[in-house]
């Protein structure tokens, strides 16, 4: 695995390592989106918007956009426009391929034999076209947008030096390739190279790695060596957490303000302190246990997302709402450390529904009951305060302290979840089974506070929504709720013919 | 936590909110209100949704009353006092009753301050003054001389409805409500109207009760309303919100302005704004802060300030608040003003309950994480 892992690394490296010296270019400042980014992260945005991927051909986006400002005729027939809908191929007059991707000049002659359609697209308002007439003035900006890109250098430079480097570009003169960067920028901000690097490591994707390495050292274990298995799953475990701590610890740094301020910085805060809570679960109970939950929620979180983190840049400038402040600050970080380990109760309460009607040793079962009240307590600890200093920052900024915003009382109702599941469970009023249950849908309550808040599309708050995510947290809840439903049933029939 | 109950809770008349099942009862039942409340926030937006739901003492579901978001919480207040009196204290239970105590003093300072609190905007554009802000959501008909300015006769949005009289002892004439609706459609009639009192913009348009907006700064209230006594100005006339063409009438030796406004709430101070600035982040046009320079009044005295995002004017027990901004050939601020004498009781109560969770873990975990 770790030899993979130091492969996986220097084939990054190695890609970049062309003729000319991409590093210093990719270093070059660009002023996009009202931020300074490193040319790196520009390129990479525009390839993803264009083809949907970050590389092109093995090589970085970077090299691509060499090419298309200084060699505009060979990057106009290289295939980057990615059209995935075969109606808007046919509509186009383009043919078919297997990769789906056009060239500019495909794309241009396509759309140029059709102008008058186009044009009359146009005219219409967006709400009455259909999906593939969309898509088709979707492409004809693309290709505008592209064509201007190639026409003018992406950052503030003298006409004349801009020119002498792309001649050393094209004549593969790495020296004065190296000169025209140096005449550019002679010292490079270690901003924009730390993002840079950012860019290359790609330290979630790492971790995603890892933790998916956990789940399979997990199932090995299962089947043979297991103490080996064991030590390499916590081994992976704290490798994937320490990477995930470093690739947050980078947006810190990069971007000079706390960690989470959007809803992809939450995700990835969320995972984290999954993570650190696993670990610290494996720790007490060996069982692998923890690393199970660790492993399964940080992927999960994870391949979340990185659907948003190729939405666009993951590091946009905040609204003046979230510009920042230290109660925002400290409110956001404590109330996502509440829904990460409000998420690991969820988990737990799958382990002991599933252990109670495959094994149930009531002392394990007793065991586990109790680390679950253990993080129900924690959970709750910082939800509640979470949601109550929300209300100070509000109270700061707005001079209220509770208003009702859809966001206020999705916080709030994870707190009185786990207030109510608590005092039903000390009380004597909730069964065990009942409390596990209760517990288990702490995964919906979670999601639809934090996700399905921001499909209401009212309040304060609702930043971040993208389609087809009320789909998915639908599903989510259904598939959870089926769950808890099926297994009590479960539980039930055999605990009772068993007393019976 | 919640200790079993005991018979002898029953004693005591509120002894009986102080129970376990009780409280399990109420809180489960919180929980729907703050789900169906805040699902109504789509539909019927943040303000109809605090007075249906959350402020209102009865829920009322197909007819049917039940118990709203301040009937609960009332209960559930009452019923943490009563088991807070009769608890025994102990050292064991620490944590427990000081999260207790915090929630308490939270939800006693939630009424006070609902009670006390009262919030509206002001909007300015440079170098005008005013010493009112505006309620949100509350209309008012006022009727302005217009010589000196100053408001002769106003009418709250409750008197006001279809069918509704209004008079005022300022006023020689009185004013008969024909239409009178909170969020109106204006529509241009085909020819104009029969009666031949119409006047102004009664006399070419009709306003039409509409649905009622969930984003609430689109409702636009308006009235159609006959005039009597007024003599020759007798007749049919019509007002809305934000009219650009100001309706008037004279009646004797007065000319009044009618105008239908969001209900004015006097400050007992008045605020200048000399400068408003938008910063940008480079090449975009998203807003990185804003900023008002602004000139308070009170009495006598007179100073600068400036008002900035997250960074509010606290005056008098009043919270100014840079809320938004229109931008135009003049910028407009829009400041957010709330008057709040419950501040404290939060943070109290945040640090308390803060405290308590803490202390309780401390005494709890041990138990549930060993062996």
């Amino acid at each position: 695995m770790r030899k993979w892992l130091i492969l996986f690394l220097l084939s990054g490296g190695l890609a970049h390592a062309a003729a000319l010296d991409l590093q210093g270019f990719a270093t070059l400042p660009v002023v996009h989106e009202g931020r300074t980014k490193p040319l790196d992260t520009f390129a990479r945005l525009q390839l993803i918007n264009l083809s949907g991927r970050e590389t092109l051909a093995g090589q970085p986006a970077t090299h691509w956009l060499a090419q298309a400002l200084f060699e505009r005729e060979q990057a106009f027939v290289r295939p980057i426009f990615y059209i995935p809908n075969p109606d808007v191929v046919q509509a186009l007059g383009l043919p078919p391929t297997a990769t789906k991707r056009y060239s500019f000049k495909q794309v241009f002659l396509g759309l140029n034999g059709h102008r008058p359609v186009i044009n009359q697209l146009q005219q219409q308002p967006v709400t009455a076209l259909s999906l593939s007439q969309r898509q088709i003035l979707d492409i004809q900006q693309k290709a505008v947008m592209f064509y201007n890109l190639t026409q003018a250098p992406p950052i503030t430079v003298k006409t004349e030096t801009w020119q002498k480097l792309g001649a050393a570009w094209r004549a593969g003169d790495a020296t004065a390739w190296s000169q025209g960067l140096a005449a550019i920028q002679p010292v490079v901000a270690p901003r924009l190279a730390w993002e840079v690097l950012y860019n290359r490591v790609d330290p979630f994707r790492l971790s995603l790695a890892l933790y998916i390495g956990v789940f399979l050292a997990l199932l090995a274990g299962g089947l043979f060596w297991r103490r080996f298995w064991w030590r390499a799953g916590v081994a992976l475990l704290v490798g994937g957490a320490v990477v995930h701590a470093f690739g947050l610890g980078l947006r810190v740094y990069i971007m000079a303000r706390p960690p989470v301020a959007t809803l992809y910085e939450s995700i990835l805060f969320v995972g984290l302190v999954v993570a650190l809570c696993a670990l610290v679960l494996e720790h007490r109970r060996r069982d692998g246990l923890g690393l199970f939950i660790g492993s399964v929620v940080g992927a999960t979180l994870h391949f979340i997302g990185l659907r948003y983190a190729l939405a666009g840049d993951s590091m946009p400038m905040l609204v003046a709402v979230l510009n920042t402040n230290f109660w925002l600050a400290t409110h956001v970080l404590t109330i996502t450390i509440g829904y990460g380990s409000a998420l690991v109760v969820g988990l737990l309460a799958h382990i002991y529904l599933l252990q109670r009607w495959l094994n149930p040793q009531p002392k394990r079962l007793q065991e586990l009951m109790n680390h679950m009240l253990a993080m129900s307590a924690l959970a709750l600890f910082f939800t509640l305060l979470g949601t109550l200093l929300g209300g100070i920052w509000a109270d700061q900024s707005w001079g209220r302290f509770w208003g009702w915003d859809p966001k206020e009382n999705g916080a709030l109702l994870i707190a009185l979840w786990f207030i109510w599941l608590l005092h039903g469970r000390l009380s004597g009023l909730l069964e065990p089974l009942f409390m596990a249950v209760g517990l288990l849908l702490t995964t919906v309550v979670v999601a639809v506070a934090w996700f399905g808040v921001n499909a209401l599309g009212v309040g304060l708050h609702s930043y971040g929504f993208t389609e087809g995510v009320l789909t998915n947290l639908l599903l989510f809840c259904v598939l959870e709720g089926a769950f808890a439903l099926i297994l009590t049933g479960l539980i039930w029939r055999k605990e009772r013919s068993r007393v019976g | 936590m919640v200790q079993k109950s005991k018979p002898t809770l029953w004693r005591h008349p509120l002894g009986f909110l102080a129970r376990a099942d009780v409280f399990f009862v109420l809180l489960g039942w919180l929980m729907v209100i703050l789900v169906v409340g805040t699902l109504a926030q789509a539909s019927i937006g943040l303000y109809l949704s605090l007075q249906q739901y959350f402020y209102a003492w009865v829920w009322w579901v197909g007819g049917v009353p039940l118990p709203g978001g301040a009937t609960t919480l009332a209960l559930i207040t009452l019923g943490l006092a009563v088991k807070l009196v009769r608890q025994r204290w102990r050292w064991r239970k620490l944590g427990t009753l000081l999260t207790h105590l915090g929630v308490l003093a939270l939800l006693v300072g939630g009424f006070v301050m609902t009670l006390w609190t009262t919030e509206g905007n002001i909007l300015l554009a440079e170098g005008e003054q005013t010493d009112f802000m505006e309620a949100p959501y509350r209309v008012e008909l006022a009727l302005t001389d217009t010589a000196t300015g100053q408001d002769v006769a106003i009418f709250p949005q409750r008197v006001l409805a279809s069918g509704a009289t209004l008079t005022h002892p300022a006023l020689p004439f009185s004013l008969q409500l024909q239409t009178y609706c909170r969020n109106c459609t204006l529509q241009r009639l085909a020819t104009p109207r029969a009666n031949p009192a119409a006047r102004g913009l009664a006399l070419n348009f009709e306003l039409l009760p509409a649905r009622w907006r969930p984003r609430e700064e689109e409702n636009i209230a308006g009235a159609i309303f006959r005039i009597t006594g007024a003599e020759e100005a007798d007749g049919l006339y019509g007002v809305f919100e934000f009219m650009p063409i100001p309706q008037t009438l004279k009646a004797g030796p007065y000319t009044y302005l009618v105008a239908m406004r969001a209900q004015r709430i006097p400050l007992p101070f008045s605020v200048q704004l000399v400068d408003f600035e938008k910063d940008t982040y480079p090449g975009t046009a998203t807003a990185r802060a804003y900023r008002s320079d602004v000139i308070v009044t009170d009495g006598a005295v007179q100073w600068p300030a400036r008002i900035s995002m997250n960074k509010p004017l606290r005056y008098k027990g009043y919270t100014l608040y840079q809320a938004s901004f229109v931008e135009g050939a003049q910028d407009v601020s829009i400041l957010a003003v709330v008057e709040n004498r419950g501040r404290l009781f939060p943070y109290l109560s945040t640090f308390i309950i803060g405290l308590g969770l803490l202390v309780y873990l401390w005494q709890r975990l041990p138990g549930l994480w060993r062996p």
